[in-house]
């Protein structure tokens, strides 16, 4: 009887031990897919999925609404009422509210914080790793300089879509968006600043970034010192810092060559085998969806197209007109073949590209042939008020679309603002659909005017008007206590 | 060895007593409804002289010749029968009667803690095997709808398929599951996430659809702290304990079942549509008060489409008479050593709903050995085989305009149809019938196999009297195979869709493992103790894997292997999460008066953070029984008790890892995986705590008339509030512990024998509840992140948030509204919305009621269910704006058509700008209703015929479910909320049922 009690005992107890003793570690489950902040960035690997990331948002922040506002917003472009959204309408005719959740004003500014907020990790997490890995010091600096380029060029583009240009005041006093360097909690006391303080940190951080990407080897798919330098060269342009501008302008069209005329349609057409030799920075897009490439694709639900008056622009032989029209190719079905559409074509790929996975627009960045506008337009402003050197920038440019020599061009001007004229329309046809009309119109502090072309209600917007800035969102409004709306909005 | 010992008594003193003079005396022992009992036991009351009775119930018990001796009758599951039989009587035939005295019986509640009833200090109600078995419900969680205070079920069809939303004294939680936890022999039952969806498949069966209701022995519900605590953070909603049959000591019984019954949809409760001549007369009407030409009706006979002759009921087409078989075949039966409880069940049930149907196939085998007197071994294995043919298509079927068809004229699918769209001219045009979804139903695969697999096994050890150490393991196993196929035919142009199929596996495993002590004894009859000590380890894993392709050379191939290399795509992905805990329990009870207890959990969680891995809950309680004290002496109150419990304890069902923040591989970049931010740090975020206070009272009066009454409150504290904080710091909302949200409650249930005479008895169950829900505190005061109703302080979850209807204006037939000022208004605007105390969305009162009544062999049995008070919204009625889009409700006819007219509907216009098709006070509908959930009906077959036939027992029984829905206003000729409240109508099901035992 006892014997057969130990027994019952030793049974009990042989489930009992086993069960007690891994006590200290039962609880601890290997997280998948993701893990906290903290672990992840302890390793250098970890680090560098997070680079990779950078990269992902930004081109989801630009291959996106920001770069929509820009074309929306100004005078060259034309909704398709069939497909056009609720909010493209709404914006292109000025009627934004900060109440429209579903649209620009929340979309942009939550996209651009997030992506800031990711630039902030690595930032803050980063240099830890120099420690634990002196090997990979160059590793760990390429990823910080990603992220200060990322941070700077997002409040950029924030800036310039929630804020006046910084041209507005003299000293830039005036409100901007709150300036983001370091990793919020809960309890943040989040605030708008001057765009003063968020044009000191967008410099500080492209400064940062070049030294930090010193001698590190990047593709153009890839965040690299001459893409900060080109940023900044953007940077001094809207600071009217013309000649630190032009300096740095100068020093990347020595670098550069512009992409050859025969090149300048596959650049943007079949950009996997035609990367363009004028390519600073563009987005690699391998194997995913673009919402620049649907809203103008004409074969789909083609939400805007070229104002028509954009053509006028052109000399007949220009190059850069016959990516404002779509000819169907043999490939498309026979809906669409035989053919002519009015379209933006920069974000089109060849439907021919069997590999779908490379048919993709890898939305250009920073191309040096906007180096040659900004220097251009520096050294015009600038101190020596150079319009023949302006003169010489735009007929590079131009010489190279029509395929002539640019010796060959002829530009009529007479005095600077001639020349000013003649690089705004210089700048029309090179960067339109890129994301930076309104934003020039806005430093230039011009009104929009819109041609008899355009399909829209509203055919002028001046420049004091307070929607030649988006509201702060309603939901930004509702949360954030310390939150100040731009004047004349409603305040949520 | 001292087994034998006794053993060898007992035939000695056998044998000695034959020597004396005896007599035999020979009888029946039979059951209410006259049947014999098998295995009775028969024992001269003061000896250890007993028999038990053969297969018929009869017995034969030899006593002393000439005295007066007294028979004790007893079986389990009924009441001891004292007989006092004198020297001349020979023959004594015995009914023994169900134990249903709950003055009497011992509940086994969490753990399996055994407490007498009049002792509970906590909130436990039991539902038996006997009521269960008059339920024909084929599902488990809609097996309680209306017999338990306090317990509501909410039923909703979407797609085709009927799920039940469970809540137990309210909703406790903002964003946390409100769901109560189930528990079968133990073991929980994975009953999905926290919206009660199976991860990993695209549509969810659920899996409490799986058992066999058959095998259940009980039910318990436990809804105070006391009793909840012991189950933790999980139990927090309620617990809701399954216990499954076990064998039992005795002459193997054979038992067989065969139900099959015949389901319809009540037509009495669908919405009342317009038919095809009266949508004409409408659309045209609105067609022509929008200002276009008649002559551009859209909806005009051509080659594709005759609308003139075309009157399509969709219910005719979505819906049929359903059909449900179910065969139940068990056995049951043991020694002192061994006992057996086995069952075989299948189920075949077609749904009402076309293309949906369930085939259950299940098993079930549950042993108990006794290796000694003092060491029992339980295993348990249940095994559900499950195929499911899921028919999914729109909601809202039935609001597919009536002069459409499914087919063409050919018979071919309907994929186009052909009208105008212009605003000015006819010129029709094909387009697609997107919503045709019968196509899709009969072309397409969409079924689940499902095996639901529990095994358990208990060792139990009692060393000496009173303790008893146990192991109990268990296993959950759910593995779920879906496959859909979406069909090449259902092309509109070929480059369109090639086929697609997706195959998913999905394998959800709890393991359990808990090693506990239980001393339960009483000391003299003074002095009674119950102890329990516990570790509970567990462990729940959730593995899916899944891919797709399309593009098949024909619809006969589906697997996925065969599709489009370049489309095959697949996914695999796992959730885990560990939880360990320390439990204990301790009671005591003084002479049956006063009862106190403690129980606690500490209890540590995988998914939360360091800051709040483990957490302590803990609950007191007390009960005072009444009626044990000396100094009460009233007879006709033969119960009389009072109870109080006050826990805290936590609703762990969050998903809280995000407090340290979070980074995912979520994107890519250049064909690289990138990792960013997927949620942001929130260190502080930590379990919801809630207090429970519970009370209550028992009052039994001439062992005829029992009333339960309790009342609790129970209120979520650091409740997981989603809200905003800046898009700086975090996009959308957070998860932060900032609210607090209040239940408030009374419960009764009255139990009545109202009549016993003779053969015949009537009696009667009805409980009844109120919930007060109300929202404590908020973060930012009110969420505004919907449309019709509103998280406020002050106001219940989900209070009506809505603009106030003013009705029409009878000089233009516009729609009117109240302003936020109480101002006639004609624009809407959601401005305007305002709190509608007046219009509570909670019920005032709600319960059920059954009454039984016996006569000789027949047993009448009907439960009704009700709610009174309290306010549904349901959108009803659009005033033209889409009449050429969607069928109408009748009542459309009834609107505005010229100055002067006082009319409660707006003028009917298509497309008009009024937006009163928006929500307001005029779409609240009154939720008042009583339903006749069920009805059952059962003869016991004489044992004389069930003999000829082989069986000991037969009876046979007609079962309805869902058969009479009442609402006050209810009328054939418009809606009112019973033909609104189901939003596809109330499944009316009858069945006939034959039990037989071999």
């Amino acid at each position: 009887m006892k014997q057969i009690k130990k027994a019952y005992l030793s049974i009990i107890l042989a489930i009992l031990i086993p069960g007690l003793s891994s006590c200290g570690d039962y609880l601890y489950v290997e997280p998948i897919g993701q893990s906290t902040i903290a672990s992840f960035f302890y390793d250098i690997e970890g680090l560098t999925a997070a680079g990779i990331g950078m990269h992902a948002e930004m081109v989801g922040f630009h291959d996106s609404d920001y770069t929509k506002y820009a074309e929306l917003m100004g005078d060259m472009l034309n909704l398709n009422p069939v497909y056009a959204g609720e909010g493209d309408v709404f914006l292109t005719n000025y009627r934004m509210l900060p109440s429209y959740d579903a649209s620009y004003p929340y979309n942009i500014w939550k996209a651009g914080y997030g992506a800031i907020t990711n630039a902030n990790n690595i930032l803050y997490y980063g240099p830890d790793l120099r420690e634990r890995y002196p090997k990979n010091l160059k590793e760990i600096d390429k990823n910080l300089g990603y992220a200060h380029f990322a941070r700077a060029l997002i409040h950029f583009d924030l800036c310039n879509c929630y804020a006046r240009p910084y041209n507005y005041t003299p000293d830039a006093s005036h409100i901007g968006i709150p300036v983001v360097d370091y990793i919020p909690s809960f309890e943040s006391v989040i605030k708008r600043s001057s765009v003063k303080s968020v044009y000191d940190l967008i410099v500080s951080d492209l400064k940062e970034a070049i030294e930090l990407l010193d001698g590190v080897n990047g593709d153009i798919y890839y965040v690299t010192q001459d893409a900060a330098k080109a940023l900044l060269a953007r940077i001094y342009l809207y600071m009217e810092e013309w000649d630190k501008a032009a300096e740095l302008s100068s020093e990347l069209m020595q670098k550069y060559e512009l992409t050859p005329r025969k090149d300048y349609v596959d650049m943007f057409r079949n950009a996997k085998v035609v990367p363009g030799s004028e390519m600073i920075f563009r987005f690699n897009q391998f194997s995913k969806t673009s919402s620049m490439r649907s809203f103008y694709d004409p074969t789909a639900t083609q939400d805007a197209l070229p104002c028509p008056v954009i053509t006028t622009y052109y000399e007949a032989d220009d190059v850069r007109k016959s990516l404002l029209t779509y000819i169907p190719e043999s490939v498309e079905d026979s809906v669409h073949i035989g053919k002519e559409y009015s379209a933006v074509c920069k974000y089109l790929p060849y439907k021919s590209i069997t590999d779908t996975e490379k048919r993709v627009p890898d939305f250009p960045l920073l191309r040096v042939s906007e180096q040659y506008l900004i220097h251009a337009e520096a050294v015009l402003k600038g101190s020596n008020a150079d319009i023949e050197a302006a003169a010489g920038d735009i007929k590079a440019l131009e010489g190279r679309a029509r395929g002539l020599a640019p010796g060959k061009i002829t530009l009529l001007y007479s005095n600077k603002e001639d020349m000013m004229n003649l690089i705004e329309r210089e700048r029309v046809k090179e960067l339109c659909y890129e994301g930076h009309r309104f934003f020039d119109l806005a430093r230039w502090k011009k009104d929009v005017v819109r041609s008899s072309y355009s399909n829209a209600e509203v055919k002028l917007l001046k420049y004091e008007d307070h929607h030649f800035i988006l509201p702060i969102p309603r939901m930004e409004m509702q949360a954030n206590e310390y939150m100040v709306q731009n004047d004349d909005y409603p305040r949520l | 060895m001292r087994k034998l010992l006794i053993l060898l008594t007992i035939v000695i003193f056998s044998i000695d007593s034959l020597a004396q003079s005896k007599r035999t005396i020979t009888g029946s022992i039979l059951d209410s409804e006259g049947l014999g009992l098998p295995g009775a036991a028969v024992v001269e009351k003061g000896t250890k002289n007993g028999v038990t009775a053969d297969v018929d119930g009869k017995y034969s018990i030899e006593v002393d010749r000439n005295k007066t001796v007294i028979l004790e009758y007893s079986f389990i599951g009924m009441k001891n029968v004292l007989k006092q039989v004198a020297p001349s009587i020979g023959v004594v035939n015995v009914t023994l009667e169900n134990d249903t005295n709950l003055n009497e019986a011992v509940i086994v509640g969490a753990y399996g803690l055994v407490h007498n009833r009049e002792n509970l200090t906590g909130s436990a109600f039991e539902v038996k095997s006997d009521v269960i078995a008059k339920l024909p419900a084929n599902r488990m969680d809609n097996l309680l709808a209306g017999l338990v205070p306090g317990l509501a079920v909410k039923e909703s069809t979407t797609g085709g398929r009927t799920s039940y939303k469970i809540r137990i004294r309210g909703d406790g939680s903002l964003s946390a599951s409100c769901e109560p936890l189930w528990i079968v022999d133990g073991v929980p039952v994975y009953t999905g996430t926290r919206t009660n969806s199976v991860t990993g498949t695209s549509y969810t069966v659920s899996p409490l659809s799986f058992l066999n209701n058959d095998d259940i022995e009980s039910m318990v519900v436990l809804r105070d702290a006391t009793t909840t605590v012991l189950y933790g953070a999980d139990g927090a909603n309620g617990v809701i304990l399954v216990t499954t049959k076990n064998g039992s000591k005795g002459i193997p019984k054979v038992s067989a079942t065969v139900r099959y019954g015949l389901s319809s949809i009540d037509r009495s409760t669908t919405k009342k549509l317009a038919d095809a001549d009266l949508w004409r007369t409408l659309a045209e009407e609105a067609w022509t008060n929008s200002g276009r030409p008649l002559k551009a009706f859209p909806f005009q006979d051509n080659e594709h489409n005759s609308y003139s002759t075309t009157n399509t009921d969709w219910y005719d087409v979505y819906t049929r008479t359903g059909s449900n078989t179910q065969i139940n075949v068990s056995a049951n039966g043991g020694t002192d050593r061994l006992k057996n409880y086995m069952s075989l069940a299948y189920l075949k049930s077609n749904s009402t709903y076309i293309k949906n149907t369930q085939e259950k196939y299940s098993i079930m085998e549950k042993s108990t050995y006794s290796l000694t007197d003092t060491f029992n071994v339980t295993a348990g294995i249940t095994a559900g085989y499950n195929h499911n043919n899921i028919g999914y298509r729109t909601s809202r079927f039935d609001e597919l305009l009536p002069i459409f068809e499914p087919y063409n004229a050919d018979g071919s699918y309907r994929l186009y149809n052909y009208y105008s769209t212009s605003d000015t001219e006819y010129i029709p045009v094909a387009k697609k019938f997107v919503y045709n979804y019968i196509p899709d139903l009969e072309l397409n695969d969409n079924y689940q196999n499902t095996l639901d697999a529990r095994a358990n096994l208990d060792l139990t050890w009692k060393p000496v009297k009173g303790l008893s150490l146990s192991s109990n393991t268990g296993f959950d196993y759910q593995s779920i195979y879906e496959a859909t196929y979406s069909s090449k035919k259902l092309s509109y142009d070929s480059s369109e869709n090639s086929g697609s199929s997706r195959r998913s596996g999905v394998f959800n495993t709890i393991f359990i493992e808990n090693l506990k002590a239980i001393y339960n004894r009483t000391f003299d009859d003074i002095h009674h103790v119950n102890l329990m000590a516990s570790a509970e380890w567990k462990n729940s894993k959730h593995p899916y894997v899944y891919a797709t392709g399309s593009g098949f050379v024909n619809d006969y191939i589906k697997e996925v292997t065969y599709a489009n290399k370049e489309t095959i795509s697949g996914a695999s992905n796992v959730s885990q999460s560990k939880s360990l805990s320390y439990i204990a329990f301790a009671e005591y009870g003084y002479k049956g008066r006063y009862t106190a207890n403690i129980s606690a959990r500490r209890q540590g969680n995988s998914a939360f953070s360091v800051y709040s891995k483990w957490s302590n809950f803990a609950a007191l309680g007390f009960n005072w029984n009444i009626r044990k004290e000396p100094f009460f002496n009233i007879d006709a109150i033969n119960i009389l008790n009072a109870k109080f419990s006050y826990g805290l304890n936590g609703n762990s069902r969050v998903d809280s890892a995000s407090a340290y923040g979070k980074y995912g591989l979520s994107s890519t970049y250049g064909g690289i995986t990138g990792a960013t931010q997927t949620s942001p740090a929130n260190p502080d975020l930590s379990w919801e705590m809630i207090r429970t206070i519970n009370g209550g009272l028992n009052i039994g009066f001439f062992d005829r008339i029992e009333i339960q009454l309790e009342g609790y409150e129970r209120r979520t504290f650091d409740m997981i509030y989603s809200g905003r904080v800046s898009s700086v710091i975090a996009e959308g909302t957070v998860p932060r512990n900032v609210g607090e949200i209040a239940n408030i409650g009374l419960e009764f249930n009255i139990e009545t024998t109202n009549i016993k005479r003779n053969d015949f008895k009537w009696t009667t169950q009805w409980n009844g509840a109120r919930n007060f829900n109300k929202i404590i505190k908020l973060a930012d005061g009110m969420h505004t992140g919907f449309f019709d109703y509103v998280w406020m302080e002050g106001a219940s979850k989900d209070a009506w948030w809505l603009v106030r209807w003013a009705g029409v204006d009878p000089t233009t037939g516009a729609p009117m509204w109240y302003d936020i000022n109480g101002d006639l208004t004609y624009n809407f605007t959601y401005d305007n919305r305002v709190l509608l105390p007046e219009y509570s969305n909670q019920p005032t009162l709600k319960g059920g009621m059954t009454n039984t009544f016996t006569w000789k062999n027949f047993s009448l049995s009907f439960l009704l269910d009700y709610t009174f008070g309290g306010y549904e919204l349901i959108s009803l009625l659009d005033d033209g704006v889409n009449a050429l889009e969607d069928n109408m409700p009748i009542e459309s006819v009834d609107h505005w058509r010229k100055p002067g007219d006082t009319s409660v509907n707006p003028a009917y216009i298509h497309d008009n700008p009024s937006m009163s098709y928006m929500s307001s006070t005029r779409d609240l509908y009154k939720m008042n209703n009583i339903l006749l959930r069920n009805l059952s009906f059962t003869y016991g077959v004489p044992q004389r015929f069930s003999k000829m036939l082989g069986m000991k027992h037969m009876s046979l029984s007609i079962m309805g479910d869902n058969l009479y829905l009442w609402t006050p206003n209810q009328s054939r000729k418009h809606n009112s909320y019973k033909t609104l409240c189901y939003s596809e109508g109330m499944t009316r099901m009858v069945y006939g049922c034959i039990s037989m035992d071999f």
